[in-house]
């Protein structure tokens, strides 16, 4: 263990008294019920880099906090001590409407983020219905996404640039400024995803999209996951501008106060040219007609679609990812396990998102789950379970074929294993 | 003799017929379409996984690198065996082995031909979009390996965007699988294997996104009279909230060139004309298409001419398509660089490219992805004039620094290979470098795959060839970049 005051002062010497957290800030660091004996608030890459190098010759294990959004997602941590909270690093760095490119720090959220890019009619295409306090390190840390991956991809798509401080403290830089850059190794695609184990992110560049011209909402209740499904690939095929899609169980359907329904809930978002939407929507309705599926007027899908992101305490929440086609399938058998499962699915990117009460399900459920995501050929993480659930499982579940080498990444990049010790795949 | 007992056991691994080392089959290997060459001591061509597992093993023991080799289009020298060894052909690998429509997905060998992948799939309405312009004929393993891109990557993005899972054998001849047709746990090794430049691994199999054809696709010819008007309009249109498919530039050199022989009809006095592409639905393009006029009638545009059907649209893709093919009838060489820039850097930075080629005395014809930023500088020059060789690499090497200058990159589509290696410290500090270093060592403590290429080092790569244009004829009469 360290020692509390001769930590707090070393810390203290690189980022000032100011930018420490106080003793009763520290409960809201908590991961997995584990309170760091310091949160920390550096204001550039050389503290963080100071931080990490501090970290390496006391023995002091670093978590990397940003919106705390994401937290919970991760094995429990085989020690931590202190939060790096990047909410200094805030600022927006550059941004060329014309170049179709940002560059900001990473502890900016992607509210802030987005009302700037805005101005110029331009959106960094994360999900639209990522938590607006999210952070933009946080995000690419978890590569998260949601009801628009099939039409923006996942952060690893668009962000063509990266700095982070390893788990030594290098700091260093990855990609460039350009949209198109292919020298050397793709780094960003290393430490997007790599949930605060490699390295610290503390600026990245993205290439931008334009802020669709028109946009409008539709949403349909089916009897079946299959017809929705079936409808959306329909619609997706046809090449209508598709930009969300949430397939929403009634459980879910029903908890967004959607009334008690017994229904699946697909909500679609189609964005684009003025004339392609209106096209999209009076195509989608009329094929609908044609289907089983009824038309709900009057609604707005950001709900549904930002359900993607939603937890609660007390629950259980597994991500899975299967192909498009498995989509319904992998639905209808979660609710068979887990009927109070509320489940949101968006069939194009064969994601199907499944959350419950730990009290109002059997207590094997997850595990049937995982052995049906299994059978189904899909993979599950567990985003959120119970404490104790993680200290017998692995979040990421089985092992991947490329084990040894990811244990390799983390050795060369985190040496002294300081940052987010035992949280990633196979306890890494 | 090592070489005699290294080539029995690749013999007794894959078969005789398989293995080449008589050094009049050994030359088809030793050039790509770069201006180096290096001769290997074998070459392989197996036919499945293990036997790629099993030559890399053999390789290993006897203590030589192994290159892997696609269609030898490669534009940095990346196929070249600097230090020799063992080149492994993908050539037989060339199965597409599974066409999932409903999913989009495909999963083919590495010696698949680009273009054969959107044929397969193009009776379910779906294709493969990176589209490099050697489509016709570089292999998905080359691809991988480049992270190449191609006109439609301004919109769709590279290789990488496109690449859901990978096959490959490590350096200790394993073989191990990375991604997959679903998210799996784990770093992102598959993004990291894209565009590593056979450095890291051999890929084996390749699984990759489809995507539907678009409904609707229009193009678009704008005349202009100045290159920088030209590059104006590039930004302006973007700036303006439309993202086209393609948007391709010429210069009044590249079309000088190309008028003789495709007649296109460019006015001899024009100073550049953008070829841009919108698609999506048919409202969409065509809303698009009017907004690309009007951002070109406000840059002063002299003459736009439209495309809507595939043979009108053909005809406004000649110029552009058939611009090597035009250089290589001027000049007898001619070298092909690759830079990018933001895009609003683009009338400076080409200015500076006219004025370094004039410095220099060289002519030089660009045609490149002006949406992306991403600079093909085509300079003409004899390789019979004794040193011109070194001084158009000179001049290569001063216009790698503008773009560097700019804010920009060394290479946008054809990688570092040996060519750009020591340009890798003008844009990467050396704890950057260093991090790429580990990435490596993490795939290995040798140096076994396709030594001397990306990381800087004091040796140099090979000879100079001057069978490049052998390798773009590969192409056929209508390569361009
Ligand atoms: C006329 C012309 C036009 C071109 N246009 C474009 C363009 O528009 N965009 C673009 O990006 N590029 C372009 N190129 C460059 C080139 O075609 C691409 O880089 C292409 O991807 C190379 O493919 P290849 O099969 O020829 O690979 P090769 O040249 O044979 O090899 C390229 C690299 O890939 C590695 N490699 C090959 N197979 C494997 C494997 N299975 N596993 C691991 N590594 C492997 C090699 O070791 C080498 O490093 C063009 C080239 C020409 C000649």
């Amino acid at each position: 263990m360290v020692e509390q005051a001769t930590l707090t002062s070393d810390l203290e010497a690189i980022v000032g008294t100011t930018d420490i957290a106080a003793q009763d800030e520290l409960a809201s660091f908590t991961v997995d019920g584990v309170t760091p004996s310091a949160a920390v608030h550096p204001e550039n890459a050389e503290q963080v880099a100071d931080l990490i190098r501090l970290a390496n010759d006391r023995s002091v294990t670093i978590i990397p906090w940003g919106g705390g959004t994401e937290m919970h997602i991760g094995n429990l941590p085989s020690r931590y001590d202190v939060a790096l909270n990047t909410v200094r690093l805030a600022r927006m760095i550059e941004h060329e409407p014309a170049n179709l490119t940002a560059t900001c720090e990473a502890g900016m959220t992607i509210g802030s983020l987005q009302d700037s890019l805005a101005k110029a009619g331009q959106t960094a295409p994360f999900d639209p219905h990522v938590p607006r306090d999210a952070t933009v390190g946080g995000l690419l840390a978890t590569n998260a996404s949601g009801a628009a991956r099939h039409f923006y991809g996942t952060p690893r798509d668009f962000t063509i640039g990266m700095r982070l401080v390893t788990g030594d403290g290098l700091v260093t830089k990855a990609g460039g400024k350009v949209v198109k850059n292919v020298a050397g190794y793709d780094m960003c695609k290393l430490y997007i995803g790599s949930r605060g184990t490699l390295g610290v992110i503390t600026e990245a560049t993205f290439k931008l999209a334009p802020l669709p011209a028109a946009s409008s909402d539709l949403a349909f209740r089916s009897r079946t996951a299959r017809d929705a499904s079936s409808f959306v690939m329909e619609i997706h095929g046809r090449g209508l501008s598709l930009r969300s899609v949430a397939l929403l169980n009634a459980a879910a359907a029903d908890s967004a106060s959607r009334r008690d329904s017994k229904t699946y809930f697909l909500a679609i978002q189609f964005a684009g040219t003025t004339a392609g939407v209106k096209r999209s929507l009076n195509e989608a309705r009329s094929l609908a007609s044609e289907s089983s599926l009824k038309l709900v007027p009057d609604l707005d899908s950001g709900d549904a679609c930002a359900s993607f992101f939603e937890r609660g305490e007390g629950e259980t929440i597994v991500r899975c990812s299967t192909i498009s086609a498995e989509t319904p399938s992998l639905m209808e058998a979660i609710e068979e396990i887990a009927p109070s499962a509320q489940i949101v699915a968006t069939p194009l990117a064969g994601i199907v998102r499944a959350r419950w009460t730990n009290t109002e399900v059997g207590p094997d459920s997850l595990a049937k789950v995982r052995e049906c995501a299994r059978r189904l050929d899909a993979s599950l993480l567990i985003e959120d379970c119970p404490p104790d659930e993680k200290g017998r499982t692995d979040v990421f579940g089985p092992r991947p074929p490329s084990l040894p080498l990811l244990w390799q990444m983390k050795q060369q990049f985190d040496p002294g294993n300081v940052l987010s010790p035992g949280r990633y795949v196979d306890r890494i | 003799m090592a070489k005699t007992q290294i080539i029995s056991d690749l013999q007794s691994a894959i078969g005789k017929k398989w293995v080449l080392y008589a050094p009049e089959d050994l030359l088809v290997y030793e050039y790509d379409a770069t201006i180096e060459r290096g001769l290997p001591e074998a070459v392989v061509l197996p036919n499945s996984a293990e036997q790629v597992a099993a030559s890399v093993r053999i390789a290993r023991r006897h203590n030589v690198p192994v290159t892997a080799r696609g269609a030898g289009t490669g534009l940095s020298g990346g196929a070249i065996p600097c230090e020799g060894g063992v080149v492994l052909v993908t050539s037989r690998l060339n199965r597409i082995l599974e066409v999932d429509a409903e999913n989009r997905i495909a999963v083919v060998e590495p010696g698949v031909i680009n273009l054969d992948i959107s044929r397969a799939v193009d009776p379910h309405g779906l294709y493969y979009a990176p589209d490099p312009s050697s489509q016709k004929v570089c292999t998905i393993g080359g691809n991988v390996a480049e992270n190449s891109g191609g006109p439609h990557c301004l919109r769709y993005g590279m290789t990488t965007n496109h690449v859901l899972g990978l096959e490959i054998v490590t350096a200790e001849g394993e073989i191990v699988s990375l991604g997959g047709k679903t998210d799996t746990a784990g770093y992102d090794l598959t993004g990291i294997v894209v565009g590593s430049e056979g450095t890291l691994a051999i890929v084996t199999k390749v699984i990759v996104r489809l995507l539907h054809k678009p409904e609707s696709t229009i193009t678009i010819l704008a005349i202009f009279d100045e290159v920088d008007e030209a590059s104006q309009a590039a930004s302006a249109m973007i700036a303006g909230g439309v993202l086209p498919a393609a948007l391709e530039m010429m210069d009044k050199n590249t079309m000088e060139a190309v008028e003789p022989f495709i007649n296109a009809g460019y006015p001899p006095d024009a100073g550049a004309v953008l070829l841009i592409e919108v698609e999506g639905l048919e409202e969409d393009a065509r809303e698009q298409s009017e907004q690309v006029q009007a951002v070109c009638k406000e840059l002063s545009a002299r003459e736009i001419r439209i495309g809507l059907s595939p043979e009108d649209r053909e005809r406004l893709w000649a110029g552009r398509k058939g611009a090597l093919g035009a250089l290589g009838r001027l000049t007898p060489s001619y070298y092909i660089l690759d830079g990018v820039v933001p895009r609003t850097r683009l009338p400076e930075v080409l200015r500076g490219i006219y004025d370094a080629c004039d410095r220099h005395g060289f002519r030089v014809a660009n045609v490149f992805h002006a949406g992306d930023g991403n600079l093909h500088p085509n300079v003409m020059f004899d390789e019979r004039e004794p040193g011109v060789t070194e001084r158009v690499l000179k001049l290569g090497e001063e216009i790698m620094r503008l773009c560097v200058d700019a804010d920009g990159s060394i290479t946008g589509e054809h990688g570092v290979g040996s060519e750009k290696r020591s340009y890798m410290s003008w844009i990467f500090s050396e704890d950057d470098m260093t991090a790429m270093k580990r990435l490596k060592l993490a795939f290995s403590a040798t140096d076994g795959f396709n030594p001397g290429k990306v990381f800087p080092t004091s040796k140099g790569c090979g000879e100079v060839s001057s069978r490049m244009k052998a390798a773009i004829a590969k192409v056929g009469p209508d390569a361009y970049v």
